[in-house]
C-alpha cells in the first residue's frame, strides 16, 4: 500500500531503480505449452457453444 | 515489488514474427492486444456518437405531442437500432477493448492467448454494424423499407412479417454473436493458461473476474439468441412456423429465447463494470479492496442466477402462477449479492483518504445511479406492480439507469483511470470533471421524468403521446440534449491526451495496486517481457 497521508500528485514521475536482470516471463518452452493448452481449452469452449446453437435448433419442438 | 522494463518506449512498435506492416496494414493484420484494444475502444466511441446521434432525433420528435419530425416507421426503426447499436457496438466492445487492453497487462501475460483470433474477433464488428445502419441508407435509394423496426427485442410476429431490415439484423447479430464468442473463448483461456507464475485465481484482479463471468455467460447464451434469430430466419423465408400461431408455432417461445440470453446480456454488459469499479474507489480511497472473496462469490451467483431469471421480462404475456412466483422470487434473489457488491464497494471508501479525481467521480455516479436502478429493478420484478409497469417509460427509465448510469458511467470510469496509462499522458482534469457534472445532472434530467411518465402511464416506443405527459418529455428531450453534447467533451478530452500533454507516471495514481502500474506509461509494445514478480503479494 502506498503511504495514505502522501498528497497525491499524479504528475509527479516516482524516482524508479533501473530494472534488475530479471528472466523471461515464460520461457519459450513453457509459452508454447501454454498456448497449445489454450488452443486445446479454445476448441472445447468453441464446441460447446456451437452444441448449444445445434441442439437448440434439432430440439423438436 | 519488481520494477518492469520500459524499453520500447516511444519506439517503433516491432512486429510479431519480426514483420512489421504500417499504417492501414498495421490495423487490419495486428495480434497485438494493445492495438486491437485500441481498435475495439475508438470503434466504441464512433458507435456511441451514432447511437445517440438516433436518439437524439427520437428526443426531438417527443420533445412535443404530436408527429413533428418523423414517420412513425422511421421512429421505430431509430429506436430498435439505436439500442442494438448501444449494446452490441458501444458497451460490448467498450468492456471488450478495456479486456484487450488491460487483462494480459494486469495479470503478467505477454498478449492474449489466441491473437489472431482476437484479431478476427474486432474485425467482424464493423460489417456487424454496417449490416445494421445500411438499410437507412437502402431506403433512400428506394430499396427495402428502412431499418429493423421491431425495437431490439425482435419479437415474432412483427419480426416474422417485417422488412428486409429484420434480414439485416438477424445477420448483424449472427457475426456479433460470433465475434463475442471468439472474444469470450480467447479471454477464458488467456485467464487460464497465462498468468504470471505465483498469481493464483484467487489473486487474480477482480476485473478479470468480473470479465471471467461475462465470458461464460456469452458463451452459454449467445448460441441461444443465435438459435432464436436463425430461426427467425427460416420463419420468413424457408416455410418454417416456429414463431408462426397460424402454422402451429408459438410466438413467446421467441420471448423465452431470446430472454433466456437477453437478461444474462444486462450481466454480460456489467460485469466487467463491477469488477472495475473496486480497482478505482480502492486507488481513490488509498485502501485495499474490501471484500475480496465475497465480491468473487458474487460475481459467480450474479453469474448463475442471471441464467435462470429471464421470464420476468414478460410477465404479462401469461404464465402459470407458479411460474409467476418462482421467476418473481429468482429475480429478487439477484438483489442479495448485488447488495454485497454495494457494501462491499462502501466499505472500501470507509476511513479512506479519499480524492475526488475524474475516475473516482464518475465511479462514485456510477455506483449512486446505478442503486437507483437496482431499486427500481426490484419494483420490476414484482409481478403484481410490473401489470401497470410493463412496457412504459418506468422499464425505459430503470434500464437506462442501469445501462447508461451502471455502463456507460463505469466505462467513463474506466476509460479515465486508464488513459494516462494507455496514452503516456495525462488528461484535463478541468474538462473531466466538467464531463461528468454536465453528464450525471443531464442523466437525471433526461431519464428521472421517465420514472413518473411510466407511472403516469406513458407507453414506450411511440412517436406520439396524450397531452398530460408534455412537460415531462419536454424536460426529458432538453436533458438528452444536453446529454448528448457533453459528451464531445469527452471525446475532446481523450483526442488532447492521445496527442499530448503532461507526462503520465508509470503508476499513475499513487494509490493505484495491480502489476499494469509496474510497466511504463505507455508499456511497452510487448508487454511482460521479463517475469512480474509476484511471489510477494
Amino acid at each position: 500500500m502506498m503511504s495514505q497521508d502522501a498528497p497525491r500528485d499524479p504528475t509527479q514521475v516516482p524516482t524508479q531503480k533501473p530494472a534488475p536482470p530479471s528472466p523471461a516471463a515464460f520461457s519459450p518452452e513453457e509459452l508454447a505449452r501454454r498456448r497449445a493448452s489454450s488452443r486445446r481449452l479454445a476448441w472445447l469452449l468453441g464446441a460447446v457453444a456451437l452444441g448449444i446453437y445445434l441442439v437448440g435448433l434439432l430440439f423438436k419442438r | 515489488m519488481s520494477t518492469a522494463t520500459t524499453a520500447g518506449r516511444d519506439a517503433r512498435p516491432p512486429a510479431h514474427g519480426g514483420r512489421y506492416r504500417g499504417g492501414i496494414l498495421r490495423w487490419l493484420t495486428t495480434t497485438n492486444h494493445k492495438d486491437i484494444g485500441t481498435m475495439y475502444l475508438t470503434f466504441a466511441l464512433l458507435m456511441f456518437f451514432v447511437g445517440g446521434a438516433m436518439i437524439l432525433a427520437v428526443r426531438a420528435e417527443l420533445f412535443q405531442p404530436g408527429l413533428q419530425l418523423m414517420k412513425p416507421e422511421f421512429f421505430n426503426q431509430l429506436i430498435g437500432v439505436h439500442a442494438l447499436v448501444m449494446i452490441f457496438a458501444a458497451l460490448m466492445p467498450a468492456a471488450t477493448g478495456f479486456a484487450n487492453w488491460q487483462l494480459p497487462l494486469m495479470i503478467g501475460a505477454p498478449d492474449m492467448a489466441l491473437p489472431r483470433i482476437n484479431n478476427w474477433g474486432f474485425w467482424l464488428l464493423p460489417p456487424a454494424a454496417l449490416l445494421l445502419t445500411l438499410p437507412f441508407f437502402l431506403a433512400l435509394f428506394g430499396i427495402g423499407d428502412g431499418a429493423v423496426a421491431t425495437g431490439w427485442t425482435l419479437y415474432a410476429p412483427l419480426s416474422v412479417q417485417g422488412g428486409i431490415g429484420v434480414d439485416f439484423a438477424i445477420f448483424a447479430i449472427h457475426l456479433l454473436g460470433v465475434s463475442s464468442i471468439l472474444g469470450s473463448i480467447n479471454i477464458i483461456v488467456t485467464l487460464f493458461n497465462l498468468r504470471a507464475p505465483g498469481m493464483t485465481m484467487m489473486k487474480l484482479p477482480l476485473f478479470a473476474w468480473g470479465w471471467l463471468m461475462t465470458a461464460f455467460l456469452l458463451i452459454a447464451t449467445i448460441p441461444v439468441l443465435a438459435g432464436a434469430v436463425t430461426m427467425l430466419l427460416t420463419d420468413r423465408h424457408f416455410g418454417t412456423h416456429f414463431f408462426d400461431a397460424a402454422g402451429g408455432g408459438d410466438p413467446i417461445l421467441f420471448q423465452h429465447l431470446f430472454w433466456f440470453f437477453g437478461h444474462p446480456e444486462v450481466y454480460i454488459l456489467l460485469l466487467p463494470l463491477w469488477g472495475l469499479v473496486p480497482h478505482v474507489v480502492a486507488t481513490f480511497s488509498r485502501k485495499p479492496i474490501y471484500g475480496y472473496k465475497a465480491q468473487v462469490v458474487s460475481f459467480i451467483a450474479i453469474g448463475v442466477l442471471s441464467v435462470i431469471v429471464w421470464a420476468h421480462h414478460f410477465f404479462t404475456a401469461g404464465m402459470p402462477v407458479p411460474a409467476l412466483l418462482y421467476f418473481m422470487y429468482s429475480t429478487m434473489s439477484i438483489s442479495l449479492p448485488l447488495a454485497v457488491l454495494f457494501f462491499c464497494w462502501i466499505a472500501t471508501m470507509w476511513r479512506g483518504a479519499i480524492t475526488f479525481e475524474t475516475p473516482m467521480l464518475f465511479a462514485l455516479g456510477f455506483i449512486v445511479l446505478f442503486g437507483v436502478a437496482g431499486l427500481t429493478g426490484l419494483v420490476l420484478a414484482d409481478v403484481a406492480a410490473d401489470a401497470q409497469y410493463h412496457h412504459s417509460y418506468f422499464v425505459v427509465a430503470h434500464f437506462h439507469y442501469a445501462l447508461f448510469a451502471g455502463g456507460i458511467m463505469g466505462v467513463m470510469a474506466g476509460v479515465y483511470y486508464w488513459l494516462p496509462k494507455w496514452t503516456g499522458h495525462m488528461f484535463s482534469e478541468k474538462l473531466g470533471k466538467l464531463h461528468f457534472w454536465l453528464t450525471v445532472v443531464s442523466f437525471n434530467l433526461t431519464f428521472m421524468p421517465q420514472f413518473f411518465l411510466g407511472l403516469a402511464g406513458m407507453p414506450r416506443r411511440i412517436p406520439d403521446y396524450a397531452l398530460q405527459f408534455a412537460e415531462f418529455n419536454a424536460i426529458s428531450t432538453v436533458g438528452s440534449f444536453i446529454l448528448g453534447l457533453s459528451q464531445l467533451i469527452f471525446a475532446y478530452n481523450i483526442w488532447r491526451c492521445v496527442k499530448g500533454g503532461e507526462k503520465a507516471a508509470d503508476k499513475v495514481w499513487e494509490g493505484a495496486e495491480g502489476l499494469e502500474w509496474e510497466l511504463s506509461s505507455p508499456p511497452p509494445h510487448h508487454s511482460w517481457e521479463i517475469r512480474p514478480n509476484f511471489d510477494n503479494r
